[in-house]
């Protein structure tokens, strides 16, 4: 399990104005499941997640990291370079590799018969699946996804939503999802934080008890409407709760 | 392809259409004239010069410094890369200064290198090695500022060292650009490598160009200028078939 533990951020400009962009974040990250953060566009989810995976420097607080796996953080551009093939991309970064070990993961993703094809000019599913494998192949403590679906089609989302649960099930995989999405975030997710802007911070925790097993019918389930329904309303009370602190 | 296919055969068409037009005009309507040489004029002139102005030595001079530090240049900045990153990012501001000197001719450092060497022929591979060298790595320096931000984060999530980066994400980010550049610094090297030796009026093709200059040769200068024309293509044809067959992807 990883810990997050009063997290803040600011920056400040060079004539001084400070900008408070996270304030006193903690959440737990729990191993072996998926954990979602649905939270608007602005509200500093990037800023967070590159803090979590050591990519940007906190004002205060920390992150614990018990386990000897990295925190491997997958952008939402597409990341894998287009100057290797499919194997070089997925043993990018390791001092020791084992062959074995990484054709596994090719096959893992999907990418069965690609391990000598470039990148380039392939689908934004494709180039996921080469990074989604290079992660594994570093035995992640967790794999962090920066709204990954944002700019695929819906037949290549449900593929790798598919894909994103096999994988926390064949291999326990922990992963923190970032979205503002909240239908990938249901299906996908164990565990949901809620998180607001102006300045970041998690409202908001919801256990996801949807079966283990999930398949298209789990969209259409009474279940997911209703947890649907229950963070909408979280949602809009936050939302007024706003206003209503605005108003007087 | 089909669109580069048809701009091939466009160009052969104007090239034989142009070439035609040429032979008539000059060889039948206007034989004497002050605009351009008969074509059989411009026959008798290669075999003279050939002959009188030792052509093959000169070609083979200014071919050799052209290519041999065009690839010198590239090669030193592949293998020293990660160290002249390091350089750059250190004393950028620094390095940044020195574009008070980007107003001062090209033609002036031919000069003062003319000047420098006694041995003509070391100062023109200095010459054309600084040029190349100053070209890639001012391209090098200028896209490493546009490399995309996740292939940097991927990188440095990775846990990779600013070398390992500088090798595998930047030089390899801007390959694309710097190859596509290396055409661009052909022909400068081309026109400042002519211009160096027509000032030290000892070796190469420029040589020849203020030789026959000093006799009033136009014959002579208009052969030489499509024979350069030539190689030039031809330079630009054997980098283009390099670059499409070692860098497949655009960064």
């Amino acid at each position: 399990m990883i810990e997050i533990k009063n997290l803040s951020k600011e920056y400040s400009s060079d004539i001084g104005f400070r900008t408070v962009v996270l304030k006193n974040i903690s959440f737990k990250i729990p191993g072996g499941k998926i954990t979602s953060i649905i939270a608007p566009t602005g509200s500093g989810k990037s800023v967070l997640l590159k803090i979590i995976s050591g990519l940007e420097e906190q004002t205060s607080g920390d992150v614990i990291n018990p386990t000897e796996g990295k925190i491997i953080f997958i952008p939402s551009a597409p990341s894998s370079f287009p100057w290797f093939n499919v194997h070089d991309n997925v043993k990018f970064g390791l001092e020791k590799w084992d062959e074995k070990n990484i054709k596994e993961l090719i096959n893992l993703v999907g990418l069965e018969g690609y391990d000598t094809f470039h990148p380039d000019n392939k689908s934004l599913g494709f180039r996921f699946r080469i990074a989604l494998a290079r992660s594994l192949a570093h035995n992640p403590a967790v794999v962090i996804l920066d709204e990954p679906f944002n700019q695929m089609d819906v037949q290549t989302k449900n593929e790798i939503y598919f894909l994103i649960r096999a994988i926390n099930k064949i291999k326990n995989t922990s992963f923190l999802l970032a979205t503002t999405n909240l239908t990938e975030a249901l299906f996908l997710s164990d565990k949901i934080y809620l998180m607001k802007k102006n300045p970041g911070n998690i409202y908001s925790e919801i256990d996801v008890d949807l079966p283990k097993e999930r398949d298209e019918t789990t969209f259409f389930s009474d279940k997911f409407s209703q947890l649907r329904t229950q963070i909408e309303n979280t949602f809009k009370q936050t939302e007024s709760q706003k206003l209503f602190n605005l108003s007087i | 392809m089909i669109k580069e296919n048809s701009s091939v055969k466009n160009s052969i068409v104007l090239f034989i259409t142009l070439l035609f037009v040429y032979i008539i005009l000059f060889e039948f309507i206007l034989p004497v004239n002050k605009i351009l040489p008969k074509p059989s004029l411009l026959v008798e002139s290669f075999l003279h010069i050939w002959r009188d102005y030792n052509l093959i030595y000169a070609f083979t001079i200014s071919t050799t410094v052209i290519y041999l530090m065009l690839m010198l240049g590239f090669i030193f900045v592949y293998i020293r890369i990660a160290w002249l990153m390091k350089v750059f990012v250190e004393l950028e501001a620094a390095i940044l200064s020195f574009r008070l000197f980007r107003y001062l001719p090209a033609f002036f450092f031919a000069v003062i290198f003319n000047l420098w060497f006694d041995d003509k022929l070391l100062g023109e591979f200095f010459f054309a090695l600084l040029l190349v060298l100053f070209l890639i790595l001012k391209k090098l320096f200028e896209e490493s500022k546009n490399v995309k931000e996740e292939y940097l984060l991927a990188a440095r999530n990775l846990n990779l060292t600013p070398s390992d980066i500088y090798e595998d994400v930047y030089w390899k980010s801007s390959l694309p650009v710097l190859s596509e550049y290396i055409k661009q610094i052909h022909y400068y090297l081309w026109v400042l490598v002519l211009v160096y030796e027509f000032i030290g009026n000892s070796y190469g093709v420029g040589s020849i160009y203020r030789t026959a200059l000093a006799y009033n040769d136009f014959t002579a200068l208009f052969t030489l200028a499509l024979m350069i024309a030539l190689l030039i293509w031809f330079g630009n044809y054997l980098i283009g078939t390099i670059q499409n067959k070692l860098i497949h992807w655009t960064a």
